[in-house]
């Protein structure tokens, strides 16, 4: 599972390891997910959607044959990354970005957000993100 | 007679000296330190005695051993059973008060309110009587009653939805549950809730855990509308969907 370029990716998916060994505080629709896969999306942000219950990501990613494809990638609450030093810019219409996420079971494009390297060169998690500048 | 008559009337002008020059001010309470917004230190999953990953120490009936592990069960399946809140139902008491998101606890004389940014929550606790009878049915926050044991603010609750579980685990009670919950200030910025869940039919013995939550600077209560953009409503057959994904 190595991520090139991702440095962290290894603990994470080891901490990943560790803690399924009970349901955890999962929320609800994590099972959605395939939590032992992580899947690279490098794409164009067609929309941002800053709602509650969760954020959704809406990226353009091309295919194998060069086609765009529409994902619709999940955070948390936007209540809680805010506090964790995201808003509502935190991604924007046009932004080039890779979102490392858990996919969907069922193989649809959907996805669970993991962390994303932005165009300026940062890397942006959800709950320890960086801080608010 | 004379005599008498200038006792009472020195005893009227005392009496009339004793009230208060502004009657319409109220009185200070008691425990105005345990007013303001807290933010939870611990994580959703119910049992803080235990690591995540670690099975929670619920001192189950057998009965209720059976409901949980049919739960534990049907979400090792991946088809775990579905969590009412995903379905933008409240999490009811206790649970809420394992939520990862900020309340705010205000006084008054008769109510102590507590307003929960998670899904716009209010828990009424009486302070000076019964709580009402709320058409005689559960609710999920159930009906509360408190009162201070010195600095202690101890809130029964009873009469909750058995609907409600305490965290995405699934953990079951039944509709006997009463909770306890004792509030104090372990510092100015510290709350420390000790919540007792007595369920003669889910568990054999009463249940403890302790929660701690932090006055956090600059913290404010946003708003939480779980129906505004639910992707992940609850099916049919109980599993979650994911709205917009080809």
């Amino acid at each position: 599972m190595a991520l090139r370029g991702f440095p962290g990716i290894r603990s994470a998916a080891l901490l990943l390891a560790l803690l399924t060994s009970f349901p955890i505080a999962a929320h609800h629709s994590f099972a959605i997910f395939d939590r032992d896969v992580q899947i690279t999306l490098t794409g164009t942000v067609k929309a941002f959607q800053w709602t509650n219950p969760h954020v959704f990501i809406q990226l353009m990613v091309k295919n194998a044959e060069g086609v765009d494809e529409e994902w619709s990638i999940e955070g948390a609450s936007p209540n809680m990354l805010f506090r964790s030093g995201w808003t509502n810019q935190s991604f924007k219409p046009g932004d080039k970005v890779t979102i490392v996420a858990n996919p969907l079971r069922d193989g649809k494009h959907g996805a669970n957000f993991v962390f994303a390297q932005l165009p300026d060169g940062k890397t942006l998690g959800q709950l320890n993100s960086r801080a608010p500048g | 007679m004379m005599k008498r008559r200038a006792l009472l009337i020195l005893l009227a002008s005392v009496l009339a000296c004793q009230t208060p020059a502004n009657a319409a001010e109220p009185a200070a309470l008691p425990r105005s330190g345990m007013n303001g917004i807290w933010s939870g230190e611990q994580g959703v999953l119910w049992d803080t005695s235990v690591k995540p990953g670690q099975k929670p120490r619920a001192p189950f009936t057998p009965e209720y051993a059976a409901i949980y592990q049919e739960a534990l069960d049907a979400s090792a399946r991946g088809q775990p059973k579905a969590d009412p809140p995903a379905g933008c139902l409240p999490p009811g008491v206790p649970r809420i008060m394992a939520s990862p998101f900020p309340f705010e606890i205000v006084q008054t004389p008769e109510i102590t309110y507590i307003l929960y940014e998670y899904m716009s929550q209010i828990r009424r606790v009486y302070m000076t009587g019964a709580a009402p009878a709320a058409m005689g049915l559960p609710t999920f926050n159930g009906r509360s009653t408190g009162k201070w044991e010195g600095a202690t603010l101890v809130i029964e609750t009873t009469d909750m939805n058995p609907l409600s579980v305490l965290d995405t685990t699934h953990l079951p009670t039944s509709d006997a549950l009463k909770v306890t919950e004792r509030l104090r200030l372990l510092a100015p910025d510290r709350l420390e809730a000790t919540i007792t869940l007595t369920d003669p039919k889910a568990y054999t013995e009463p249940w403890t855990v302790v929660r701690t939550y932090k006055r956090k600077q600059g913290e404010q209560i946003l708003e939480y509308v779980c129906e505004e953009n639910n992707r992940n409503p609850v099916q049919e057959d109980g599993s979650t969907g994911f709205i917009g994904a080809q």
